[in-house]
């Protein structure tokens, strides 16, 4: 069982709203995609979903061609929606009947979310009578209710506060042990690094990268040095060919070209007899390497039309 | 393209627009209405009939007493006393010496009239005096002095000669009406009928589908902007959802249109026995008879084939009208760009109801069908709002509503093919609002 996504294309007249996307889940597991605003993560999940026509490629669930009709598959929207003058009951029901379930079904799988996220008192409400948060949390049930095998979550965390954004996480993590498939689109790194194992970068409809993000972050080494010293390190550095790109009063963040820059400051700062408080090598963060690509993409295309 | 899922899209919405205040409401206020409205023109013949003076034998009368002088010259008053106790009253003759001292007894009586005929220069008049206080009704006077007048014409031909035959035919009223050449004479209740029927019907009709038609716009709408759309497209195809929504607001408008119907009957079926049980001469004067005979007369295409023809053009009429809208509904981004999008469907509707309206009502009471009456029949714009009123009344033969009701349904598939080419791109839009010309470019691409 898995899903692949191969050569996805779509094209608005001259516009590209994405181009040649291809990822496989072939286990169950979280994939990110990530992007800045109009990379074409919207696109590629309609596309995905069926919502949306492809010019080009293919999305095939179990090696078939995936149709939401026929297939269970839950999608929460970024751009949360419910009718906001009917009851959140007659909704769920509704959109349960639409994923082709039965009335005790769906009344069984309201129950238990309704218990999951202390949805009860709200069972008879108009979803206008909610609070956003409440609402994103009918719109959740309304994406997992048919307890789909596939999921799609576009920006799930935004908005909440921090206890139903813990709430949404032990959700997601459920999900995750019940060996779904889940296809993730978040701006908060965190959240992506907290949950998936492999991403793809979007930029202007090109994925500028892509594939496991443990071996993406081996890939760039342990290339970010934190320093910090009861005395001013700056100087020990320079000697070394570091210049600080970031100073906090916790610590100070140096670039390094290869491990033996780092091993040599340290030599330097143990013979300088300067106390040493931190000292840390590390591979670098999603947020780094996105911006890193995104800037190396928007460089690389202007460029080309220089 | 899969259509599955349709039937939960009516199911929802049937219930959800059934079951809300505005629906409710509307109905409720159309219904009564519509009720009282129909009551009243049941009892219009009731109210219409003061003043009209007609009385017959065995009618309860308030007067009791009718003091009788008659100086023309020409009858007696004692001739007339055998109808005016027909009519259960007393009848006395006097002399016209008497006529102050009769006057001042009758207007201070309860149950007495006086009655003088006399000879003018140029005509005969003949005169009724009642009480003062009323209680013998002017309506029941002018009865009285009908049937005096009626027996001094007769007596008076009969004092010229004439035997009872030639006196009946002398009497026989005079009518006038015109007809075209060949065809049947039509009364004055045909006429109204005919010229009523297409007004109501096209009326009716183009609120039924033209408001319904907006109702279906602003659902799309909603959905769209509300991205309940994105939710619902997990499960279903855009078209099942466009085909659920249509069909659903077409359901409920059908309902409502014979909740309407139902109403007007009910209206009808209250206000006969009012009429009836006031008694008078109105409700055994044939205005019934004549009325039901008009209607009979102007549904002369009335038949169980004809309301199948009806219900067929007006399900295809309201589609064709809703996949226009549902179409505007969906390429707006925000709900108040709807109005301002809705404006070439606003002007194609109004522009339909008109062409139907008037040239099929001028039909009804006019020489026979006009051109822009027959240009309405096939006009796919026009035509949902004509045909009805023409199918019923036979004003188009079997071959000729077949052919409109094609050439309605032709062009309503090729506009389902249209929306199912763009709809699914339009929904996604998001952004300007689309002018016609982007969603036929979408057309061509796809």
């Amino acid at each position: 069982m898995s899903l692949t996504v191969s050569h996805i294309s779509k094209q608005y007249g001259d516009f590209t709203a994405l181009h040649d996307l291809s990822f496989e889940l072939a286990k169950p597991g979280v994939y990110a995609l990530l992007g800045t605003n109009g990379a074409g993560k919207a696109t590629a999940i309609r596309i995905i979903l069926g919502m949306l026509s492809k010019n080009s490629g293919e999305v095939l669930w179990k090696g078939k061609p995936l149709s939401p009709v026929s297939e269970r598959v839950g999608y929460l929207a970024e751009e949360r929606g419910l009718y906001p003058r009917y009851r959140v009951m007659e909704q769920l029901v509704y959109f349960g009947e639409l994923k082709g379930m039965k009335k005790p079904q769906i009344y069984e799988a309201i129950d238990y979310w309704f218990d999951r996220l202390s949805l009860n008192e709200y069972r008879e409400k108009k979803a206008e009578q909610l609070s956003k948060g409440n609402q994103q949390k009918i719109q959740l049930v309304a994406a997992l209710i048919s307890d789909p095998e596939l999921i799609i979550l576009d920006e799930p965390l935004s908005g909440l506060d921090p206890v139903n954004a813990d709430l949404f996480k032990s959700v997601i993590n459920d999900e995750i042990a019940k060996n779904k498939f889940i296809i993730m689109s978040c701006h908060q790194m965190p959240i992506i690094e907290e949950f998936c194992s492999d991403i793809a970068i979007l930029h202007h409809g090109n994925a500028v990268l892509q594939g496991n993000l443990n071996e993406i972050k081996k890939s760039y080494g342990r290339v970010n040095l934190s320093v910090k010293c009861d005395g001013n390190v700056i100087p020990l550095a320079s000697e070394c060919g570091l210049t600080p790109v970031e100073v906090t009063p916790d610590r100070i963040d140096f670039k390094i070209k290869s491990e033996q820059q780092a091993k040599e400051l340290l030599k330097k700062i143990v013979a300088s007899d300067m106390p040493l408080v931190r000292y840390e090598l590390r591979e670098p963060s999603l947020h780094e390497i996105f911006v890193e690509n995104i800037e190396k993409a928007d460089n690389a295309a202007k460029e080309v039309s220089a | 393209m899969s259509t599955y899922g349709w039937k939960k899209v009516f199911k929802f919405t049937f219930v959800q627009t059934g079951k809300s205040k505005a629906f409710i409401i509307s109905t409720i206020v159309i219904c009564v209405l519509v009720l009282g409205l129909s009551l009243l023109i049941g009892v219009m013949p009731l109210l219409t009939s003061s003043g009209s003076g007609s009385v017959s034998q065995g009618d309860t009368l308030a007067a009791k007493k009718v003091y009788f002088i008659d100086n023309s010259g020409i009858t007696s008053a004692e001739e007339y006393k055998q109808s005016i106790e027909q009519l259960g009253l007393q009848f006395e003759s006097r002399d016209a010496s008497e006529l102050e001292s009769l006057t001042e007894t009758v207007n201070g009586s309860t149950e007495c009239m006086l009655i003088t005929v006399s000879a003018g220069e140029e005509s005969i008049k003949i005169y009724g005096a009642r009480p003062k206080d009323g209680s013998v009704s002017k309506d029941e006077a002018d009865g009285i002095l009908n049937l005096i007048s009626g027996c001094f014409s007769t007596l008076r031909l009969e004092k010229m000669g004439l035997d009872e035959q030639q006196v009946a035919n002398a009497l026989a009223p005079v009518s006038t009406s015109t007809s075209v050449a060949g065809e049947e004479e039509e009364n004055m209740a045909v006429s109204v009928i005919k010229m009523v029927v297409p007004m109501v019907s096209s009326l009716v009709l183009f609120i039924l589908i033209f408001a319904y038609g907006q109702m279906v716009a602003q659902s799309i709408a909603q959905e769209k902007t509300s991205r309940v759309m994105e939710l619902l497209l997990t499960s279903v195809r855009p078209l099942a959802v466009i085909i659920g929504k249509i069909l659903a607001m077409g359901a409920l408008s059908l309902m409502q249109f014979l909740m309407f119907i139902a109403a007007g009957v009910v209206g009808g079926v209250v206000s006969m026995p009012i009429v009836s049980s006031a008694g008078t001469a109105v409700a055994q004067s044939g205005v019934f008879n004549e009325m039901a005979n008009a209607i009979g007369k102007v549904f002369s295409g009335f038949s169980p084939v004809a309301i199948v023809a009806v219900l067929v053009v007006f399900l295809i009429g309201f589609i064709f009208y809703a996949l226009i809208a549902g179409l505007v509904g969906a390429s707006v981004s925000r709900m108040e760009d709807l109005n301002a999008a809705m404006q070439p469907y606003a002007i194609i509707g109004v522009v339909g109801f008109y062409l139907a309206y008037f040239p099929t009502t001028m039909a009804g009471i006019g020489e026979g069908p006009n051109t822009m009456a027959i240009i309405s029949y096939y006009l796919p714009f026009s035509s949902p709002f004509a045909l009805p009123s023409a199918i019923l009344t036979g004003s188009l033969s079997i071959v000729e509503a077949l052919i409109a009701i094609l050439v309605l349904a032709v062009v309503t598939v090729l506009t389902a093919i249209l929306v199912a080419r763009v709809y699914e791109q339009i929904i996604f839009h998001n952004g300007n609002r689309l002018k016609i010309s982007d969603i036929l470019g979408l057309a061509r691409n796809k």
